[in-house]
Parts: C-alpha cells; structure tokens; sequence
C-alpha cells in the first residue's frame, strides 16, 4: 500500500490546480448532490412508523409513536402501511406532498458488526469485501470520475472518510467560518514554508477555499436571503442556521456536499410521554427544519439538487428497559430534491413480523447503499458502468429512477 | 471522521502462559475465526524474537539489545530535540531542552517513565490547583448537586402558576451553570498540569487513556471529569493495564455514559458490553459474536451508580453481595444470576466475583495487547508505526503482564522510534495548543486557560468534548484537512499576538465572585519567539523554506504567527 505521504504528494502533483475549480459559479441545470449522514444509528421505525402493524404497537409500549388520527400527536399516514414522525409535519410534509421526498424504508448495508464506527467507517470507503484502505472513500472516487466536472466540499470540521482519496477535497465548519482571519498578505508566505510538505496541496485548498466562503457570506445579498429561509420565524438557530449557509454555499459553488449530524444514539429516553416527544423527535424537528431550510436556500437550485440522508445502521424493532433502543441492522433513507420523483416507498418491501426481523432483532437490508447511490449516480452524472465500477467497485447498480 | 483501527493481526503468542518464552520454531497458530472482512488488513507477524533460554543469557542480551538502541535513541533526540520532547511530552520548553542536553535522552525517559509520585509544581500553578473546588471527591461533590436538581425538579412539577413555575427554571438553569464551572474547572486542571507539571510523559498518557476509556461530558458526567483524569485513569496511566481497566469499569463517569448504570436482569442494556470489547480492548475482528456481547451485558448486570448516594435496600438473602464503594454500586437485586459463557469462558453466575473474573479475561486476552501496543504506538511513534516494533511492544506486554511503562520503554528504546524522529508527524489539536503555549510564554504563567478551550474547541478537539465511545482519531492523518489546518493557522496567529487574555484573572477563579475583579495585569508586549530558546534549538533544522519565509515577516507578531504556523512547528 502507498503510504499517505507518498500518496498526498501525488494527489499535489496532479490535482494542486489554480483554485479556478473552487471559483467557478454553478452552471444553471447541473445536477448537485448533498450527503447528510447521521451518526450513531438513528431509530428509523420511529421516523416511518409501521402503523398498520400490531406488532409495532406491541414492540414498543412506551415509545411507540401514536396511531394515525388518534390526536393532535399522532403519526401521519403516507400510505397503507407507513407512517411520519408528526415532528416532521410543517417542514417534510410539503415536500412529501409535493413529490420531491421519497424513503427507501430497509435500506443498508452488509456489515453484520452493528458497531457504529465499524458500519461507518465501511460505508464510507464502499470499497466491498476485498480492500479497505483508509485514503480512499467513495465520494473522493466519485469526485475522481466526475474530473472537472466536480466541486465538492466537506461543510464538517474535519475531512470525512468518504471524502479522503487522491482528490484532494476541502472541509469547512460552516458554523465556524469567518471568526478571526488570517492578516492580509499571510498566504503566500503560509503557502511557500508548506509548500514541499505532505499536507501542500491541504494548505493551498484550505486557503482558497476560506476566501470562496469568505467572498460568499460576505455578499451583501446573504442577510435577506438568511431571513427570507427562516420565513420571518425566530431567528434559525444550531443546525438550522448551518443548513441554510450550506444550502447558500452550494447553490453558489459547490455541487457536492458532505454534512454529518451526530446525536442519534439513543439507548436510553429515546422518548418521553410516547415517541411523539422526547430526544429523538426534538432531533428529528431539528434535522427536517434544517433540510427544509437548505431547500429554500439553494433556490433555483433545489429543482436539480438531490439531498441523500442516511445512517449506519437502524436500531432494535423493540425498545430497551430504558425507553430506549439498541443497535440494529437495515435503516430507511430519505430522498429529498427537486428532481426526486418522491411521495412514495422505493425499494423492496417486507410484511414485519418475528420472522421476517434480522435475527428477530431488527430491520433486514433488502437495498444496499452501493446498488442505490450507484443507481442514483448514474441517472445525475450518466455515469457508465465502467465509472460506476470505480466508484463503487462491487456494486450492481440498481436504478430506483429516483430521479 | 475516524482514523484506522489497528490492523487485525492473527497473534502469535511470545509467551503463551503468560510469562516463559515459548521456542523460537513453534508453527504460527491463527487466532480464531476472523470475519472475512476483518481479514483484509490481515498481516502476519511472526512471533516474538525471543531467546531459546530464560535467564542470565536473556538478561544480558536484552541490555545490550537496549543500550545499541539507546545511542541511537541519544543522537536521534541530540539531532532533533524539538521532535524528542514533542514524543516524550507536551513539547519543548527551555527547562526540558537544556535537561536534554545535560541529562542525555536516556536519563530524562527514564525519569520520565518513574515520574515522582508528587511532582514540583511552579507555586502559582500550586496554589490554583490546590483552591478548586472540583477536586472534591464525587462521593461528596455530586450528592448535594443531584439531590438539589431533584428537589427543583419536583417544586417545578408542582408549581402552582408560572411565575413559580418560572423561577423553578432560573434555579435549575444557575445550578448547571455551577456543574458547568465544575466541568471547566476539570479542564483548567488538565491543562495547567499539561503545560507545567515535570512528569510530562505521564500527562501525554492521562490524556490517551482519557481518550482510549473515552467519556462525553454531558449531564452528570462533566462535573467528574477531574475525577476521572486525576485519580481513576493517572494512578493507572504508567502502571498495569488490567488495573486501569477495572478503575474505569467501577467508575461512575463510564458506568453513566456507556449505560452499564441502567443495565439490569430485566432490562439488559448492552453498550458498555460492546464497546468495552470492541474499543477498550479486543477490539473490532478479535474472536467475538453478538452473542458474547449479549452474555457479557448480562454478566455486568447491577453494577450501577447512585449519585444521590442514598443507602441501598435489598432483600436479607441478597445483603451480603451488596457491595458500594463511592458513588459506584453492586446491587444483587438488579444483577443476573445465570452462568453466562463469554468469548469462550463459562463464568458461574457469581456476581461481582464473575466481572473480577471478565476484566481478567479481557485484560489478558493477546488480542488486547495487540490492539493497545498498537494505539500507544500511533500515538507516539506516528501514525503507521512498524509492525516490528509493535511486536515487540506486545511481547514486552506478555513478559511483564501488561506493564504500561515497560511496553512504553519498549517502544520509545526501538531504533524505529529513534528513526521516527525525523519522519514529521501533524501534531494533533491539543498537541499543538499545549506545545504552542510551552514555547512561546517561557517562565510566565498563565491565569486563564479558557482561551485554550476555545481553541481545543474550534480545532475540533475539545476536552472531554467527543461524543462518541471512540475517542479521538490517533492518525496524524484525521488532522489534516484544509479547514483544519486554515483554523490553525488562526490560532496561531492569535498565540503570536500574546493572547493577553491567557494573563487575565480566571473567570472561575474564586476571587472573582463577591470581590470586584482585580484589574488586568499591565498590557505585555508580544512575546519575542525569534529569540526564545524552543526557536533555538529548532533552527538548525528549519527547511529553507521557512527560514525565508521568517525573513519576511516584518514585525514581531507576524514572525511569531508564521513560527507557529510553519510546518517544523506543526509536525512531530
């Protein structure tokens, strides 16, 4: 295996550009895709809700989310079978309503270790049984076939697995920029001591970057565009407010993105009365609001944007003795965009039985992340198959036609 | 973002019975049936080098194997003393550097590895530690906390109109302000003995362990975090590690935040079942099932906390297995009964008898050594440390029953330590922090550290800010980003400025409570760092690069910023 600094200094020598690829404006019509990934397992069954389903009700007598149309906090039906956290109600609803919201409800991965960091770390590389290298994760791949068709950017504090590779990507803490510059003049001097180092190439994006974002948020249009995406509500705050920045930001120059929300692990009170309340629905409203608010900023954009919202893995059918669940196996994603054909359940389905639970525990995985960000991948970009053999080197590609 | 796991490695025992050496030409046995994806960073090793016979042969050929490695190691840190003292502490400072020179690298990593049990401390740095109030031990800091936010909460419940209901609220939100203060005053300590305490090694090791036995300072947790550095994980942190295992597993900071405290017969909860096989010492693709993890949790069952430190009822059958010590609790009545067979080993249903008996068998299982040489070893050799070295490191972990300090000897008297002096290594956040502050504030101490948890925080690395069981990445690699090093290149800007506010009075401190606040100190200058003895020492082994970037700088702050920032500085 290449060592990192051998690789980095390969990655500077044919990829240290002109920063014209962090300068570019967005063409109008070009597809953009936004990966939200939330860590530590997020409790899925309780975002669909199962509600034709006796044995839901029966599994979770103290979290359970209420029957559709049992009161003001009940879970709000999408179909037959499914469905939504009433937490969800004023800022996913719409889109739903609207066809640009679709769930794939047992969807995965193979990886049977139920360890977060494990699933996580597994996901993100999407290199399949035979390699695991830890400088190359799928969205860098990814990256690597678009050429220059890609500007991606990591709106997290720390460049995620997915996005390491021989590309080099940059990373911003979105919720962090602008506090203290560097004195003008800096750069070149910061550029030259760094420049024979493994982390050049690092420097040089880090540096064009922060005066992208800077020359971005300085613009004098971003204030009325911040109040008009909270629609004159309570000024947006925590992961609200980072959402619209980023939905700003890539509308205007970048169109991949990369965000992560932590917080899902909940093993204990999970829920407070039922699933209605609680830490897990107070992430949820959270997290809808925060995506519905990237959605208004990106503006025009959102009509070919695609927001991908994902988790390592789902968490136990039953609850715990704690109002809580454990780890699990299949979870659901979220489709969102405005291309998306939504308002609909993708992918292959299962009656939720005992039986037909993953060891009697939790959900199956009957759609693998690889066959339907491949599939997706393929429909945004027209990649070959070919291409999509380098992205994700296993996979079978399935087309979900999510868009 | 996560850096590698250890590679998994099938081990070859040096020493199956825990202490004699088997002989050299032994077949290589595989441990246990890996996942086939737990197979692919498959190396094999062999087995430790081991003499053919114990005794005074082995003994002799083990100095002299040591005092070759030893010259070695003496020129390596002579060559590049900024690197030594960045591996061995929390980075040079002008009383280190010249130890170095006096003492010889060999001398100063012994003393290092037998610190004094009672370090000197500078007097003013003495006397802030002696005066906060968080060093209370948890059996009588936390009671009061919690049985007061008890009684806020059910004055709340049944409070007759809002306004009554309203200043239930203020209560509450001024007492977490005072747990909040605790919290920081755990940091302060942290840091104050990071950047002036003597037994520096020591300090790095408090921080790892913290980090490998990682905890989230959420809720209750927070207040105990002195606890937690100070005397469950340092008395341990040079000593054995099967001791340092059963200090966090009978503490209530990992009790609470892996759940084992609301793990019970009837209701199981498995998480600090799973990560303390999976992080704390097997480790991810060592020989076990969900199975085990289930019957483990089961095993753990009724080892618990009662922060309010109530006296505990259990049935007469039942009173003699109770067992309390601090705020940490065995309570029969909530623990399973049943035998339960675990990775492999029947454990009778004895109770606090069988968890005695699991931190045994994890502590000594070989995959454990493994996994931990292996962390120590990224954590102080760089990032894909040599696998020969590990070996060796594990081998010494088998000899001396997992002694920390002679698996540390081990690594730091390895000519490929002695190598990786010169293999540049990005410093983590709070490596580069702490070392910045040690080089740049010669002699004057500072009064308020909340700058530095600023800044441990937007480098992405606060105090007992991770979330997540994993601790932070070890991989030189995880820090390396653009936004990451951008960020550190404004903090170093702010360091080359003189941070006054490092010299302010302490917000916690506890004069500034009744007492109008001192005045600030008189303004300083910014320090001169081109002249500072850190700067020095490193000169002559600036790349030329650098050396003309300094030479541009055109006044004393921007020089110190581009110092702290160049990548001599950032790297080892």
């Amino acid at each position: 295996m290449m060592h990192r600094r051998q690789l980095l200094k390969a990655a500077a020598a044919a990829f240290a550009l002109p920063t014209s690829k962090v300068w570019a404006a967005s063409a109008p019509g070009e597809s953009k895709f936004v990966l939200v990934f939330l860590r530590g397992a997020y409790d899925a069954t309780n975002l669909l809700i199962p509600y034709a389903n006796g044995f839901y009700f029966e599994s979770r007598p103290h979290i359970a989310v209420p029957r559709p149309g049992s009161g003001a906090d009940a879970a709000i039906a999408l179909d037959a079978d499914w469905a939504l956290h009433p937490a969800l109600r004023a800022s996913m609803l719409p889109l739903w309503r609207a066809g640009q919201l679709a769930f794939v409800p047992f969807a995965g991965t193979r990886d049977m270790t139920r360890s977060h960091f494990e699933t996580q770390d597994h996901i993100e590389l999407g290199q399949g049984p035979l390699t695991h290298d830890f400088n190359d994760g799928f969205l860098n791949r990814l990256v690597q076939q678009l050429g220059a068709r890609a500007r991606p950017m990591a709106f997290t504090a720390e460049l995620p697995l997915s996005l390491r590779g021989a590309q080099h990507v940059p990373n911003m803490a979105v919720a962090q920029a602008g506090r203290g510059g560097l004195p003008p003049g800096e750069e070149p001097l910061l550029e030259q001591m760094w420049g024979d180092t493994a982390q050049s190439a690092s420097v040089h994006e880090g540096l064009a970057v922060q005066s992208t974002v800077m020359r971005d948020l300085n613009a004098s249009r971003w204030q009325a565009e911040m109040q008009a995406a909270s629609r004159g509500a309570v000024e947006p705050h925590g992961f609200v407010a980072e959402a619209a920045r980023i939905g700003g930001l890539i509308r205007d120059s970048f169109n991949i993105g990369f965000i992560d929300v932590g917080g899902w692990d909940t093993h204990v009170f999970e829920a407070s009365t039922n699933g209605a309340h609680g830490q897990l629905a107070d992430k949820l409203g959270a997290l809808g609001d925060g995506l519905a608010a990237m959605a208004r900023a990106l503006g025009p954009a959102w009509r070919d944007s695609v927001v991908v919202v994902l988790s390592e893995f789902g968490r136990t059918f039953r609850e715990n003795g704690d109002r809580g669940t454990d780890h699990g196996h299949g979870t659901a994603y979220w489709i969102l965009g405005g291309a998306v054909r939504g308002g609909r359940m993708v992918g292959e389905q299962v009656a939720l039985s005992p039986s037909t639970l993953n060891q009697n525990r939790d959900y199956p995985m009957l759609c693998d992340y690889r066959d339907l960000l491949g599939g997706l991948f393929a429909r945004l970009w027209g990649l070959n198959t070919h291409q999509l053999r380098a992205v994700f080197p296993d996979a079978k590609p399935q087309d979900l036609r999510l868009v | 973002m996560r850096s590698s796991h250890a590679p998994v490695i099938a081990i070859q025992p040096c020493d199956p019975s825990g202490r004699r050496v088997t002989a050299p030409d032994r077949v290589p046995w595989f441990a246990r049936g890996l996942r086939p994806m737990a197979l692919l960073p498959l190396m094999l090793l062999g087995g430790c080098v081991a003499p053919t016979h114990l005794g005074t042969t082995a003994v002799t050929r083990q100095t002299a194997a040591s005092g070759a490695a030893g010259a070695t190691l003496d020129a390596a840190a002579r060559a590049n003393p900024l690197a030594f003292l960045d591996r061995i502490g929390w980075g040079a400072d002008s009383a280190q550097l010249s130890q170095l020179q006096r003492e010889g690298a060999d001398r100063m990593l012994e003393a290092q590895l037998r610190p004094d049990p009672h370090p000197v401390l500078p007097p003013q740095v003495a006397q802030t530690l002696a005066t906060l109030p968080v060093n209370a031990p948890p059996v009588a800091l936390m009671p009061p906390l919690i049985i007061e936010e008890r009684a806020i909460e059910m004055a709340k419940r049944h409070a007759g109109n809002d306004t009554d209901a309203q200043s239930m609220q203020t209560q509450l939100k001024a007492l977490f302000r005072r747990m909040n203060t605790l919290t920081q005053q755990a940091m302060t300590e942290q840091l104050l003995l990071a950047i002036y305490s003597p037994d520096q090694l020591k300090q790095r090791l408090i921080w790892f362990w913290t980090n490998h036995f990682n905890v989230f300072r959420s809720g209750n947790v927070g207040p105990m975090m002195a606890d937690y550095t100070q005397r469950v994980i340092a008395p341990h942190a040079l000593g054995h590690f099967r001791a340092l295992l059963q200090a966090t597993m009978f503490s209530p900071q990992m009790l609470l935040y892996l759940n084992n405290a609301q793990n019970a017969h009837d209701h199981i909860n498995e998480n600090y079942a799973r990560e303390v096989m999976e992080l704390h010492t097997v480790g991810l693709g060592a020989d076990y099932t969900q199975t085990d993890v289930t019957n483990l949790a089961h095993v753990l069952t009724g080892l618990g906390v009662d922060l309010a430190d109530r006296p505990i009822r259990v049935r007469p059958a039942l009173r003699n297995q109770l067992w309390q010590h601090g705020l940490v609790i065995f309570n029969p009545a909530r623990h399973d009964p049943e035998p339960e067979r675990v990775m492999g080993h029947m454990l009778q249903g004895r109770g606090l008898d069988d968890i005695e008996h699991v931190i045994t068998l994890l502590a000594d299982d070989p995959a454990t050594a493994q996994h931990v040489s292996f962390e120590l070893a990224q954590y102080f050799a760089g990032s894909h440390p040599d696998p020969a070295m590990v070996r060796a490191m594990v081998c010494s972990w088998q000899r001396t029953d997992g002694d920390i300090a002679a698996v540390l000897r081990t690594l730091f008297t390895s000519p490929q330590f002695a190598a990786s002096l010169s293999q540049p290594q990005l410093k983590d956040p709070m490596r580069y922090v702490v070392s910045a502050v040690r080089a740049s504030f010669n002699g004057r101490i500072i009064n308020n550290v909340q700058p530095l948890i600023g800044m441990l925080y937007r480098l992405g690395e606060p105090l007992y800010g991770r979330e997540t069981p994993d601790g932070y990445p070890l991989d030189s690699g995880a820090w390396d980003g653009p936004g990451q090093l951008v960020t550190r290149f404004e903090v170093a800007g702010q360091l080359a400025a003189g941070a006054p506010a490092l010299f302010r009075p302490a917000p916690s401190a506890p004069s500034a409570g009744a007492t109008p606040r001192p005045l600030p100190p008189p303004h300083q200058p910014p320090p001169e760092l081109s002249g500072s003895p850190v700067y020095l020492a490193a000169e002559p082994t600036l790349s030329r690069a650098t050396l003309e970037s300094l030479a541009q700088a055109d006044n004393r702050v921007r020089w110190n910023a581009l110092w702290l920032a160049s990548p001599e500085f950032m790297t080892h």
